[in-house]
């Protein structure tokens, strides 16, 4: 596994453990511990999108660094075993 | 992966109901050339395509269609709001609201429903990308026509949205095409899919191996 297969694996990891606390608090939006497991996860989440991002190019179509080519087009695109 | 925006791309507020103008304007979500088939027409034709351009319009494209898809249900929840039973009764959308009452459910102006026979995925390129061309123009003309009906200033104002992103859309898949066409050798526009055929010579070469076989 190289280094972006590597970073692509802990942000799944960690966008995941969030998707899963945002269901359970969609229908209990009061309930404080789960609210700061929310907290921690998305600080988790944030920051291993950031290096990915840095080091790697864009996860969505608005968050492309200026540069003289709109590196979003850039292969591997998420369904190809490369990627 | 998808994130989900809690926000409309094209705002809709509608003031007055109107269960005619509604049974109309559901036809562009679970229609023949509604938002539902595009955003899945164009997002499933994303695994065949080869070039990566392509690919990044075919995701935006598909994506924006997901967005439209909820301003046309929004448009038919609020021209569904606090109408009386003997109003509904009354309007075209009576045979909709027998198994429906105002939820959105996809179906077509006449109440055929939704069929994925409606968004063709073929696995080749080029009749991908001239089906979508003919795709947007078809939304096009079916807001055209809901723009003779609708009389609603709330209405006309998101539905010209709409319309004028199907022009637009039509102009970048003419793109995609010509990119996709510059990407082949110019004899074999039609007669190669670069998703499944290796090279046109190659495809040739094949061809002529069969037709020669003699076990």
């Amino acid at each position: 596994m190289d280094e972006r297969e590597e970073l692509m694996k802990n942000l799944q990891i960690a966008d995941f453990a969030l998707i899963d606390t945002v269901l359970y608090l969609d229908t209990h939006p009061s309930d404080k511990a789960a609210l700061n497991h929310y907290d921690r996860l998305k600080k988790i989440s944030q920051a291993r999108e950031d290096e990915y991002i840095s080091k790697f190019g864009p996860l969505n179509s608005t968050n492309v660094e200026s540069s003289d080519i709109f590196s979003w087009v850039n292969n591997p695109w998420p369904w190809e075993v490369d990627a | 992966m998808w994130k989900y925006e809690k926000k409309l791309e094209y705002p809709v507020k509608i003031k007055n109901p109107n269960p005619n103008l509604a049974k109309l304007v559901t036809s562009q979500f679970g229609g023949p050339h509604g938002e539902l088939g595009a955003s899945l027409r164009y997002l499933s034709q994303r695994f065949a395509m080869p070039y990566k351009e392509v690919k990044a319009i075919l995701t935006d494209i598909g994506t924006e269609e997901l967005a439209h898809m909820e301003i046309v249900n929004s448009i038919v929840h609020q021209l569904t709001k606090n109408l009386t039973e003997k109003e509904i009764e009354a309007s075209s959308l009576a045979p909709y609201f027998m198994d429906h009452t105002v939820g959105i459910y996809p179906v077509d102006a006449s109440g055929v429903p939704f069929s994925a026979m409606q968004f063709a995925s073929t696995g080749d390129p080029i009749a991908d990308l001239t089906e979508d061309l003919a795709a947007e123009q078809k939304a096009r003309l079916t807001y055209d026509n809901i723009l003779r009906f609708a009389d609603d200033p709330d209405v006309i104002d998101p539905i010209r949205f709409l319309r004028e992103r199907e022009i637009v859309h039509f102009q970048r898949f003419g793109e995609a095409l010509r990119i996709v066409q510059d990407n082949l050798n110019s004899k074999n526009f039609y007669a190669f899919n670069p998703a499944f055929d290796k090279t046109s010579s190659q495809r040739r070469d094949n061809m002529w191996d069969m037709s020669n076989r003699t076990d």
